[in-house]
Order: C-alpha cells, then structure tokens, then sequence
C-alpha cells in the first residue's frame, strides 16, 4: 500500500516536472523547427506563411511519399501554374543513395526543366521514382486556372 | 572514501572503458568531437541529477519499487535534457537526438544508482557520480576526436564500423597502461 503511494507520488512530481519544462521550452523549439524548415525550403520561397505567397502568386504544397526507407515529403511551390522547385523536407532514404535528393543534385532540375524531360536516375530508382510520382500527382490534381483567393 | 569514489567513477570502474556501458551511444554518436560534447553533456546531468535526486529521496523509496522509481526520475530528467537541448542546441539535437533519448536505458546510469546511489552517503554518492559522469564523458570526447581527426587519413574511421575499430584499439591501449601501472605498483610493493 506504502510503496503504491510512493510511486504515485513521484509519478505526479516527475509530470509536473516535465509538463514545466515543456511550457519552458516550447517556444523555442517551435521557432527551432520552423526554422529548420525555412532552410531546407532555401531557394524556392522565402516565407512559410500561406496569405503572404499567396498574395504574390505562390502555392506552396507538401506531399507524402514512399521512398525506399520509408515515407519522404517533398514540398513544390508553384506560382501562376508554373512549378518554380521542389525540395524534400523529410525522407529516410539510405544515406549516400540520399544524394540525389540536394538542391544541387537530381532534384534541382524540377522548376529548371520541363516535368516530362525529368526521368529517374538508375542508381537510386525508387526514390527518385517516388518523387517523380509525387511531384507529378500533386501537380495534375491542382487546378492551377482556378484563381485562389488570398 | 570520497577520492576514492571519484577515482573509481573515472578510471578504476569507468563505465565505457572498464565495465563496458553505455556502448551504444557511446559508439552511434561519436564520430565527431561536438556530437560526442553533446551526449556527454546529456548524459552527466541525466546521471548527476538522478544521484542527487534518489540519494536525497530514496529514505521513502521501498526496496520493492526501487526499479520504477529510478527509472521514472532518470526517464523525467532525460525528457527534461531532451527538450532543452531540442530548443537551445537545435543543430546537436537534430543529430543526436535519439541518442540522448535513449540514456533512460543506459545501464551506466541504473548501475550507478542502483550499486551506489541507493545505498551510500550523499557525499559519497555524489563523488562517484561526478567520477562516473566524467569517465563516461573523457571516453566519448577522447573517441570523437580521434575519429573525427583520423577521418581525413582513413575515412573508415567516421563510419560505423570503424567505431568497433577505434573503440577496440582504445581499449587494447588503455589496458596495456592500466597493466603497466599495476606492474608497476606491485613491483615497487615488492622492493
């Protein structure tokens, strides 16, 4: 009966404490991850926030996908029905094999070169395959004519 | 007592060269020096805090809940770490995030708690923590920067696998020391 008393006790203490520590920190690593994304967006839009790159003409879609380790999102912005890029925001793909997913590498070529020119690359089928495949989805299920109100 | 504690944490019973725990973070995290620095960070709060924490409380704890009780304060202050290092040291967290979640299960810490922590003064306890906390710390930053340095010349030493390598070696050297002391001690005794 004791110890049921014990462990409940500091059970409720060791809540309390983290639920502190949460409130403490949530700010912070809200702002942290916001940030991060930003980054791996470099390049393609420079602001999260929808009504702002939607009142310049931007669309900024996120789309999940299987890679070959698991699920990727690959975030396209298009602007007046065009695509302007494409960057992965979060993949498991095996690192090395990962390579074609830079800016500078494989994935670099969308918004540079017509969607139908871009093919997979042999060495890393699956996933640039997967990606391929998302890009193109997300971008024929849009009605790109259809003006969006800000 | 005291200096013996600290002296066993960080050399005679260090946990990552001696006992031999901890090796998964130890050997995952460690293939640059500000990685390791960040683990080590991690986990000497974790192990200090859960010291001081059941040295002071364990007068309520019953012997037959011990276990959870330690391992909810060490998972309580592995959350906490966890989430500070996650807003104040993003770019570490990114890397070793899982590494530092998974110090609730390290055994170098339970051990300590357990073998000392329950059972010695608070001094004492401390002491070793402190000790344990900095053995654990030496050999990480001690492998971080050996395989962060040699990784330009032998780029297997970054990888996995090379970890194994590393460690191993480290280990063969320091027990070579360790004999040589020893040898050493006893052949002064002798004379």
């Amino acid at each position: 009966m004791k110890s049921i008393l014990t462990t409940t006790l500091l059970m409720v203490a060791a809540g309390a404490i983290v639920a502190v520590a949460n409130l403490q920190t949530k700010e912070q690593v809200d702002r942290n991850s916001k940030l991060m994304e930003l980054q791996r967006l470099e390049g393609l839009v420079d602001e999260l926030d929808p009504v702002k790159l939607c009142e310049r003409g931007i669309r900024l879609l996120q789309v999940e996908t299987r890679g070959y380790g698991g699920s990727m999102v690959v975030a396209i912005a298009v602007q007046e029905g065009e695509l302007l890029g494409a960057r992965v925001i979060r993949h498991s793909e095996t690192p090395g094999f990962s390579d074609v997913l830079e800016p500078e590498d494989w994935l670099g070529r969308f918004g540079r070169e017509p969607l139908e020119e871009i093919d997979a690359v042999s060495r890393a089928t699956v996933t640039t395959n997967a990606v391929l495949r998302a890009i193109r989805d997300a971008v024929l299920s849009v009605d790109w004519e259809v003006e969006e109100e800000c | 007592m005291l200096k013996g504690a600290l002296v066993d944490g960080l050399w005679r019973r260090n946990p990552a060269t001696v006992q031999l725990l901890g090796l998964c973070p130890l050997l995952a995290v460690s293939y640059n020096i500000r990685n390791a620095l960040g683990l080590a960070a991690a986990s000497s709060f974790v192990l200090i805090g859960a010291s001081l924490t059941i040295t002071s409380i364990r007068r309520f704890i019953q012997p037959n809940v011990r276990l959870p009780c330690f391992v909810l304060v060490i998972a309580t202050l592995t959350t906490v770490a966890t989430l500070f290092m996650e807003a104040y040291a993003y770019s570490i967290y990114v890397q070793v995030a899982l590494f530092v979640q998974i110090i609730v299960t390290n055994c170098m810490i339970l051990g300590h708690i357990e073998s000392v922590a329950f059972k010695q003064p608070l001094t004492v306890s401390l002491a070793n923590a402190v000790g344990t906390a900095a053995g654990f710390s030496c050999a990480l930053l001690a492998l971080g920067s050996i395989r962060e340095l040699l990784s330009p010349l032998i780029p297997l030493v970054e990888q996995p696998v090379g970890a194994f390598f590393v460690m191993g070696l480290s280990l063969a050297g320091l027990n070579g020391v360790s004999r040589f002391i020893d040898y050493k001690l006893q052949h002064r005794a002798s004379n």
